[in-house]
């Protein structure tokens, strides 16, 4: 007991004691254990395990109607690619296309009728069936003192034809469509030339010089493989006339940097030297009923004049206009910025009455007319914004499609009436209609259900796809034609609707039963022609499998009665003290609809699309503030103020505000919180039903 | 209350007043506690690192706290191997402050690391070329080797050295002390070398690369050294905190002239190594990279001023007063130097984490600044209640400073007499003609 | 004896990618592809620039000219992969970064690293990103994970990998088809098969006639940082001048910018 504890015993002790414990299970089993537990812990998700498919299907987010590829495990979509050799799009998609496979599963998709309850600003959103919603439309519908419109931003489907046959069956009924058209320079000719119900195109792959007055055409306008296929060709030369360093300005061969809101002077004073320098062919001359009063007009807009107003020199003016007749083959195109608003009509016009003055329309590498699609109506206009009287519409039906341009919800504010008015929004996913709306009937979300994909923005061939269904549909939402047909009937309007995919068999039989066309297969990458299809049946499932129906032929057409209709001969530009501010989006990601979650990666975790309440501001604009990079700022305009942060670059124009009205940053406005943050709010909406240049001041705050 | 557990002869302040002393700091530990669950169980969102700012304030802090804690390694050495007795005096302090600083730098890696139960892979699938897996290793068993030399301390105890094993224990663990302090000193050298190694490896951050020396690069040895000087200044100002505190003398004033001169003699070494180091980064390993080393310096918070407070201000300047005897004698010089060495200390380490980071090193990058979550700090002061804490109570109920009885009973003029007579002092390795020239010019009139 | 000789008549490849700058218009569908591809979470609320994980990350640079004559550039950075001495594979305590000798990509093992952030500190091209949350996806989305590729948990760091979980489906079909080496159609990262400008190229350096392999040593194509030596397999190609002035300069320009601010 008393033995003496040596040194000896103290490290045999400790060694011994180490040595067992590390030789017993324990200390391995735990750490291995707790090991494993970091590696399978329950935040990470399971993989989703399965059979690998494919399916192809066509992206209905915007109206490019872009085919698709969609690697699926268990037949759920997990990446989504554009289809190899495709003739539209050419294997390639947009980024919202990537991650469209998402939208079902956004975190602010709803699946039933909501409505509110509670004053707005601290609204809740409560169920409803969709008997009660139906019931209240048609209610709201037959107490409507002013109009009844509905809102489809992809005109052309076969659901717009429904909703035009609606709307005509009821009185005041009005047909809307985006207040931003892709189409617009072909709208306004065709209306120059009084063949409105004509389907025209643009055939950029046949053409020289593609001369562009703001449109984002390499930056997603129309089907966006189609344009950078021809710009990667490099078989026409991009002339961007664009007031900011636009993606597309960055990308086009040339780019003609013009004051904000001079588009038209620019457009008048090309007229000025074609017609000055005896550039303009006798047809045109003789065709046009006014070409003496245009011919007057435009004599105000000499280049060596109009420099002022526009920044552009004569010399350069005069080279635009050479070019323009010199080429081969060329197209003048108008164009919004998907933020920026549309131009008005008098730009409009101006600018596509350069192609009638150069000749192209109805010329291969010019604006072209394309056949009709089968089975479709000839398409209608929906009505311009700027012709429906301010606060006149009691009952507005917003549809789920989307064009992926903004719109601002002041501009819908202005044609509501001032009381009771009544908003319906379909949209699957909340967004910023669905904030102001009254009722939310959601349609199935993107890839739930059959959609069909008719002739997209500017194509010079007519096509017709159709979106099948990926997903499976939630239970609670409501086909757009269902809604339709049940509100009719409770109105007593006689409306046949059959099954919506009844609808679109209709549409193929009658494509089958022309013979016209080729249908390019995506599963074998095989053309085959309709007439060597035995049946409408086969055809409708090599459509449903993936397949595009094209017909390319083309119909030759002059012009033969045309006016130009210029009313004004102003050179003047209205400018007010201070700065000019000027949005700009990304198509399909303004603050108008939502995008998939995944495209933080660009907006929020890089800098490589701005998030709304980003500005950017000249060096010197910044130093005449006293702002630096990163700086918040207080942006104000007539319409209010915002707290923005301001970036600095030299390409930007000094004076000029770009203002980005993308996504919202560090998330999504809710009905419960309206939007209020969103700079699309202090953009000024003109009569015109645009808001391309807005005088606004920025304060250091 | 607690008088049975206070050593014999000691005087110790009241149960009460003690119990008020502890009180502000366990709640700060609670506090850092608090943040410290949010980190481990939510995630590191907590802080307001970031992807180019991988590292933060704990990191630099870490390294500060593992440069100060070097007074425990190396005032063993100094005192078990080159048998320095004098250092007998603070020994048991520098031991608990070492374990203090090593266990809250630990704590603090812990909670910094993603995966902390991960840390053991280390020794699992360790990378023997990650010159992090040699810091790991040495960190881990140093930390063994300070725990068995804070053992006899506890073992003072009143109480505990009633148990005759205990006091048994306390014995051959005392003649084993020797050995203890040589591996100490050995890991000690790894670990301290290989954190500046950390960052001297960087070969894709050119302000941080440095030449290599052997296998190491050379900040690998400036670490040692700077770590070598301030940890003596250190336990000279802890223990001068303690007796402000305690308001009672703990160790003769010769000691805290002789922890003074240690530290001034490395000090002057790191000075001059570093002077070398920079010299030869300016000119040759950063242009060699590619990056003109004073593009460094270009922005306007770490300009060249950094560069000229970390070696002149906070380096040249207190080894040149620690140095000379007759500056020594001055307590107010004596201390306010050694506070310029830990922080020196601070501002290299500073440099070398959080200017490092904030450098782009991509031509189209940006210069960054970082500002610590409030939870980064708390888990900081996590450490220092806890390091408080446990000082403390060691304190209270151990004997930390052996000299304490003997000064006890000495009249404060006697002491200070002590203070004077210590002058002029002259360790076997200051050669004589360093210390007449310092004292020359310490008393040369400027 | 037989092992060795299998090893040696196994094809060494060095895969890597060239990057023509001038087709680059910064559309971002590269970085969704490897968000969808790789499993990468959405951003939580508070996630910025600077903390989220975007492994093909877009930066744009400037010729810094007065409007009009300003021009633009995007410039994708990823993982560069590092040949010699790769600075976050030497520096890992435990492995968890490795350089397969077969392919030469850099890979990154989740499931060991540590979370240290020492290989982010070493990585010139900060291209490394710690996850900060718990992934997070909606119910739904989690349904439509890539199935070949495990997600990240939290506290461990990630990186561009050339899509392994591509490589890995295509070693398996080779596998399947009783062959050893791939089809190289079927081994094509999501970034490069998704650009709508075809400016990713991507395939064998070590392989002459691969058009990767030729726009590799064109003349106008650069590495950025190429003199710290560590040979990374990104290149990058333009025909502008200034981009390529950019690219050689060190700091002084991003300073003195953040100095005039």
């Amino acid at each position: 007991m008393s033995k003496i504890i040596t040194r000896r015993d103290i490290l045999k002790f400790t060694g011994g004691g180490i040595l067992g414990v590390m030789l017993s299970p324990l200390p391995w089993k735990l750490l291995d254990d707790s090991a494993i537990w970091t590696q399978n812990w329950s935040l990470t998700p399971q993989l989703p395990r399965g059979p690998i498919t494919t399916a192809f299907s066509h992206c209905t987010l915007c109206n490019g109607g872009c085919a698709i590829k969609a690697q699926c495990v268990s037949g759920m979509p997990y990446f989504v690619s554009g289809v190899q050799n495709h003739p539209a799009t050419h294997g390639t998609i947009c980024p919202r296309g990537l991650a469209s496979h998402h939208m079902a599963h956004h975190p602010l998709r709803i699946v039933h009728p909501h409505t509110f309850v509670g004053k707005s600003g601290e609204s809740r959103m409560v169920a409803l069936s969709l008997n009660e919603a139906l019931d209240e439309i048609a209610k709201q519908m037959s107490e409507a003192k002013g109009s009844i419109a509905i809102l489809d931003q992809q005109p052309g489907r076969a659901i717009s034809e429904l909703y035009e046959e609606f709307l005509s069956k009821i009185k005041n009924g009005v047909y809307l469509s985006s207040p931003s058209n892709e189409n617009a320079t072909i709208v306004a000719l065709q209306e120059m030339m009084d063949r409105k119900s004509e389907s025209s195109g643009y055939d950029f792959e046949n053409t020289k010089l593609i001369l562009s007055f703001g449109a984002p055409l390499l930056d997603g306008w129309g089907t966006p493989g189609r344009m950078t296929a021809i710009k990667n060709r490099k078989s026409a030369k991009f002339i961007q006339i664009d007031s900011r360093y636009s993606r597309t300005a960055m990308q086009a061969d040339q780019w003609i940097a013009l004051k904000p809101g001079t588009e038209r002077i620019l457009a008048l004073s090309i007229a000025y030297v074609l017609i000055n320098e005896n550039l303009v062919t006798k047809q045109i001359q003789s065709s046009a009923i006014d070409f003496g009063q245009f011919k007057n007009i435009v004599k105000n807009f000499n280049p060596e004049k109009t420099v002022t107003v526009t920044d552009i020199q004569s010399h350069e003016v005069r080279k635009i206009a050479e070019e323009l007749v010199t080429s081969e083959s060329a197209i003048v195109l108008s164009g919004a910025d998907s933020g920026g608003g549309p131009f008005d009509t008098e730009t409009e016009k101006a600018i596509a009455s350069l192609n009638l003055l150069i000749g192209n329309i109805g010329k291969q590498g010019g604006i072209v007319a394309r056949k009709e699609i089968p089975g479709y109506a000839s398409p209608t206009q929906p009505m311009q914004w700027s012709n429906i009287p301010d606060h006149s519409i009691s009952v507005l039906i917003v549809d789920d499609a989307d064009s992926g341009y903004a719109l601002p919800w002041s501009l819908i504010e202005k044609k509501l009436t001032t009381e009771k008015s009544f908003v319906v929004s379909l949209s699957p996913v909340l967004n910023e209609i669905s904030a102001h709306s009254d009722l939310l009937v959601p349609a199935p979300a993107h890839f739930e259900s059959l959609r069909d994909v008719p002739n997209t923005t500017g194509s010079a061939t007519a096509t017709f796809a159709l979106s099948t269904p990926l997903l499976k549909k939630q239970d609670g939402t409501t086909e757009p034609t269902e809604m339709l047909k049940e509100v009719a009937q409770r109105l007593n309007i006689s409306l046949e609707i059959p099954a919506f995919k009844e609808i679109l068999m209709q549409k193929v039989r009658a494509i089958h039963s022309q013979k016209r066309g080729t249908v390019f297969s995506y599963t074998d990458q095989s053309s085959t022609n309709v007439s060597d299809i035995s049946s409408s049946d086969d055809l409708w499932i090599k459509l449903t499998e993936g397949a595009i129906w094209i017909d390319g032929t083309s119909k030759q057409f002059h012009p033969v009665k045309l006016t130009f209709a210029l009313s004004t001969n102003s050179i003047r530009q209205n400018v007010d003290q201070g700065l000019q501010l000027i949005a700009y989006g990304w198509k399909g990601a303004t603050s108008f609809a939502q995008v998939s979650p995944i495209m933080s990666k660009v907006f929020q975790e890089s800098e490589l699309r701005d998030v709304n309440g980003t500005v950017t501001i000249n060096p010197k604009t910044a130093h005449q503030f006293g702002l630096s990079k990163d700086e918040l700022a207080t942006l104000s305009t007539k319409n209010g103020s915002l707290e923005v942060r301001a970036r600095i670059s030299t390409s930007v124009r000094p004076g000029i505000i770009e203002a980005s009205i993308g996504p919202l940053p560090n998330g999504i406005e809710t009905p419960a919180h309206p939007a209020g943050t969103n700079i699309l709010n202090l953009c000024e909406v003109t009569g015109d039903g645009t808001w391309r240049v807005t005088t606004a001041n920025l304060l250091k705050v | 209350m607690d008088k049975k557990l206070i050593p014999r002869g000691l005087q110790r302040t009241s149960f009460t007043k003690f119990l008020l002393w502890v009180l502000p700091w366990t709640a700060l530990l609670a506090f850092g506690t608090y943040a410290i669950y949010l980190c481990l169980a939510e995630g590191l969102f907590h802080t307001n690192m970031d992807n180019r700012f991988a590292f933060g304030i704990w990191i630099f802090l870490d390294l500060t706290v593992i440069a100060l804690g070097a007074g425990a390694f190396f005032t063993g050495f100094l005192l078990y191997i080159l048998k320095r007795k004098e250092l007998k005096a603070v020994i048991n302090s520098a031991v608990v402050i070492g374990l203090i600083c090593y266990t809250g730098a630990m704590l603090v890696l812990m909670v910094d690391v993603g995966q902390p139960l991960r840390a053991l892979f280390t020794f699992w699938h360790p990378n023997t070329h990650s010159i992090l897996t040699e810091v790991t290793f040495c960190l881990t068993c140093y930390l063994i080797v300070l725990i068995i030399e804070y053992v006899p301390i506890v073992l003072k105890n009143r109480q505990l050295r009633q148990i005759p094993k205990f006091l048994v224990f306390e014995f051959q663990l005392h003649k084993l002390m020797p050995v203890i302090a040589g591996i100490g000193t050995f890991l000690s050298f790894f670990h301290q070398g290989s954190l500046g190694g950390l960052f001297g490896v960087l070969r894709g951050r050119p302000f941080a690369f440095r030449e290599e020396l052997g296998i190491w690069p050379s900040t690998f040895f400036l670490f040692v050294i700077s770590a070598a000087a301030a940890g003596p200044s250190f336990i000279m100002l802890t223990t001068w905190l303690v007796e402000k505190i305690t308001k009672k003398r703990l160790v003769k004033p010769s000691v805290y002239k002789f922890l003074g001169k240690v530290s001034g003699i490395m000090l002057i070494a790191y000075v001059l190594l570093k002077s070398i180091d920079t010299f030869i980064w300016i000119n040759s390993t950063s242009p060699g990279n590619g990056f003109p080393a004073f593009e460094f310096y270009a922005t306007r918070s770490f300009g060249t001023w950094i560069l000229f407070t970390e070696i002149v201000t906070l380096g040249l300047l207190p080894a040149l007063v620690l140095l000379s005897s007759r500056l020594r004698e001055n307590r107010k010089l004596l201390f306010g130097a050694g506070f310029m060495v830990c922080c020196g200390i601070m501002l290299n380490r500073f440099v070398m984490t959080i200017q490092t980071l904030a450098l782009p090193t991509l031509p189209f990058d940006e210069f960054l600044t970082y500002m610590p979550s409030w939870e980064e700090v708390a888990t900081f002061l996590f450490v220092i209640a806890y390091g408080v804490l446990l000082y403390s109570f060691t304190f209270r109920y151990s004997t930390l400073f052996p000299q304490e009885r003997e000064l006890e009973y000495m009249p404060d003029e006697q002491s200070s007499k002590e203070f004077a007579n210590s002058a002029g002092e002259r360790s076997w390795w200051q050669p004589r003609f360093v210390t007449n020239f310092i004292n020359r010019i310490a008393s040369s009139k400027l | 004896m037989e092992t060795t000789t299998e090893n040696k008549s196994l094809k060494k490849y060095k895969y890597g990618m060239v990057i023509d700058l001038d087709k680059c218009n910064g559309c971002g569908v590269c970085s969704i592809a490897c968000a969808v591809e790789n499993n990468v979470p959405p951003a939580q609320a508070k996630a910025n620039k600077r903390n989220g994980i975007s492994l093909l990350n877009m930066h744009t640079v400037s010729n810094n000219e007065q409007f009009p004559k300003n021009e633009s550039a995007f410039i994708p950075i990823f993982c560069q992969q590092c040949e010699q001495e790769t600075p976050c594979m030497t520096v890992c305590p435990q492995n968890a970064v490795d350089i397969d000798p077969t392919t030469g990509i850099v890979g990154q093992v989740p499931q060991r690293c540590l979370g240290c952030r020492y290989c982010m500190t070493a990585c010139p091209y900060h291209a490394r990103y710690f996850n900060w949350w718990d992934p997070e996806w909606t119910e739904g989305m989690k349904q439509q994970l890539n199935p070949d590729v495990a997600p990240r948990m939290r506290g461990v760091v990630e990186k561009c990998n050339f899509c392994h979980g591509r490589l890995h489906a295509a070693k398996q079909k080779a596998a399947a088809n009783g062959s050893r080496e791939i089809d190289t159609a079927d081994y094509i990262p999501a970034c490069v098969e998704s650009c709508p400008n075809k400016a990713i190229t991507f395939g064998d350096l070590n392989d002459e006639p691969t058009e990767a392999a030729q726009l590799s040593k064109n003349k106008d194509t650069f590495r950025f940082l190429s003199r710290l030596g560590t040979e990374p397999k990104v290149y990058y190609h333009s025909e502008k001048k200034w981009v390529h002035e950019m690219a050689e300069k060190s700091l002084t320009r991003s300073l003195q910018e953040e100095i005039h601010g």
